[in-house]
């Protein structure tokens, strides 16, 4: 079990990831479109999160994540389970 | 056509002046050379060693070791060259599998305490044998086996590919066509190689020598000793595997004098362009590089990468143009069956350059070739209108993600265009639910400081999604296999699966 994670460390952790400009993470962020990824692209960036943050993104829930504000709700969605 | 006879011819066209090998002990003309092959098969016959024997040779880089394989190879005995490093219980093995007739080793080997069924000789011992003149045997035939090489396999035995006389002679073919256009080779060009000679690595040396190169041999092939003799003796060429010449571009090649250097051959495994880029820097004259493409299964290289000059070093080291002078048919097979020019499939070669089948192993012969005499190499590739084959990696390292197939190759290459990536290596790492993810493993350019985030930007504008790498793991150093030193794949794919074990743990499912 994790504590939910607030959006500055969530952005940060996606930013260093990705080599974005932190500023560059939005919560519109479209993942498909802005950041080019495919849906294997959104479960490798959710175990990547995960290595950082110990809470996971299931596999159930990658077609409900099209943009990062997606993602950081999915995230802490799962936080407490 | 057989190898023996196609040397032997060569060999006499040389002049007797000419340095042929230059050793630590001094320099063999061509005229010694020939003399030297002729007293070493007088003895090899006197010793009882006949056309269809097999004879086994383990020996450092050295002259002993040509004049004995062209000996044999003159008399019709098969060469079993085995590298002096291969453990003596390995040796006992491999000897009494192949019911070799004779074990020939320098006099200081520890082999010569080994208990074997087979005599066990020392090229000294050989030597002081009275030369046998009453028996001659017939000239070798084109289907006769003139050497059987050891190779690993994908299990834990060893496999034996049978090198005929017919096959032999084309690798001199083979030879011509990677030097090619550097028509002034048998003017008497002067090369300095590192393969062993204890191995496959014999052919192309054997070949050239006869095509009148001169070759420097040495056993210590450590940077100092190899710049050293190339400043010494002014040589124009290098013969490297890739793993070496990326020693090279690591070492401060500027404190020798390389500028007689003009020609570079290299093969066994990919050559990036940033690598020959990297040697040019090192090698100011550097014009003429040849990279081959073959398996130990097509005796000899069946395509070429050729460069002359600067002009032809960004394209593409995957991109080989077939060299055919053995009249090899090349054809690229899909799921089902040939494929289209310019599709993707698996290399599958037929010819004079390709082994009849593995030594006494019918088994492994029926799974690599196919009813009609089709090797199928496990390399994946492309066959194109203009004649050149486009290598995209191993069949078996072919990444399966989500349903596609994926060439290591075009992840590979794309990320090497990164100025900070020295090497780039992609592997598909089981996931259950990607079949496989894309990982990369990366060096870094000397002094890159390079992120993950680096990286990761820099594919979001070159790769699309499905070639984007899903985990990428910086090294200091790439893993890679013995002998010549390939990129050892597997072991890259079983460094992903524990990293990504200790990433998730094993309950991320």
């Amino acid at each position: 079990m994790a504590d939910p994670i607030t959006w500055k460390p969530f952005q940060d952790a996606v930013a260093s990831h990705l080599g974005m400009d932190t500023d560059a993470v939005q919560e519109t962020t479209d993942i498909y479109k802005d950041l080019g990824l495919d849906s294997l692209g959104v479960v490798s960036l959710g175990m990547k999160l995960y290595a950082v943050f110990k809470i996971k993104v299931p596999m159930s829930a990658v077609s409900q994540i099209f943009t990062l504000g997606d993602m950081f709700r999915i995230i802490n969605d799962h936080a407490s389970e | 056509m057989t190898f023996a006879s196609e040397s032997t011819r060569l060999l006499q066209l040389q002049d007797d002046h000419r340095p042929a090998l230059i050793t630590e002990t001094g320099t063999i003309s061509f005229g010694q050379l020939r003399r030297r092959i002729a007293e070493t098969r007088a003895r090899l016959l006197a010793l009882g060693v006949r056309p269809g024997l097999r004879v086994a040779l383990s020996f450092p880089n050295s002259a002993d070791i040509l004049y004995l394989a062209y000996a044999l190879c003159d008399i019709g005995a098969a060469i079993v060259p085995l590298h002096p490093s291969t453990p003596p219980a390995f040796v006992t093995r491999i000897l009494g599998f192949l019911g070799v007739s004779h074990f020939i080793v320098p006099k200081d080997s520890g082999l010569l305490r080994l208990k074997l069924t087979c005599p066990i000789v020392s090229l000294e011992q050989l030597m002081t044998l009275p030369p046998q003149s009453a028996y001659e045997p017939p000239p070798p035939a084109p289907d006769d086996i003139a050497v059987l090489i050891t190779t690993s396999g994908t299990t834990a035995d060893p496999k034996f590919v049978p090198i005929t006389q017919r096959n032999f002679a084309t690798i001199i073919d083979a030879t011509r066509a990677i030097l090619a256009p550097m028509s002034d080779f048998d003017r008497g060009c002067s090369f300095i190689m590192v393969f062993p000679l204890s191995s496959s690595g014999i052919f192309p040396t054997m070949a050239q020598l006869a095509l009148g190169s001169t070759y420097v041999l040495t056993d210590d092939v450590s940077p100092h000793n190899f710049l050293s003799l190339i400043q010494q003796h002014q040589l124009d060429g290098m013969q490297c595997p890739p793993a070496y010449l990326e020693t090279l571009v690591r070492f401060p090649v500027e404190n020798y004098n390389v500028c007689s250097i003009t020609r570079l051959n290299s093969g066994s495994d990919f050559v990036p362009n940033k690598l020959i880029w990297a040697l040019k820097k090192k090698f100011k004259n550097l014009e003429h590089i040849g990279i081959g493409y073959g398996l130990a299964e097509t005796s000899a290289i069946i395509a070429t990468w050729n460069a002359h000059g600067e002009k032809d070093f960004d394209t593409p080291t995957h991109c080989y143009r077939i060299c055919n002078p053995a009249d090899n048919q090349i054809k690229i097979i899909g799921a089902s069956g040939a494929v289209d020019t310019g599709e993707k499939g698996e290399i599958c070669i037929r010819g004079n350059s390709v082994i009849p089948g593995y030594f006494q192993n019918p088994e492994l012969t029926a799974q690599m070739f196919d009813a009609e005499g089709w090797l199928h190499t496990g390399d994946v590739g492309t066959l194109n209108d203009d004649g050149t084959l486009m290598l995209q990696g191993r069949h078996k390292f072919t990444i399966k993600r989500g349903g596609r197939s994926i060439s290591p190759k075009s992840v590979e290459s794309a990320l090497e265009e990164h100025p900070g990536v020295a090497r780039a290596v992609a592997v598909g790492v089981p996931q259950e639910l990607f079949g496989e993810m894309i990982w990369a493993f990366i060096t870094k350019a000397p002094g890159a400081t390079l992120t993950v985030g680096d990286i990761n930007a820099f594919c979001r504008e070159t790769l699309p999604a499905y070639l984007k790498p899903d985990n990428i793991v910086f090294m200091e150093k790439l893993p890679r296999t013995k002998g010549v030193g390939k990129i050892d794949y597997a072991q890259l794919k079983q460094i992903g699966a524990q990293k990504l074990n200790e990433m998730l743990g094993e309950n991320y499912g």
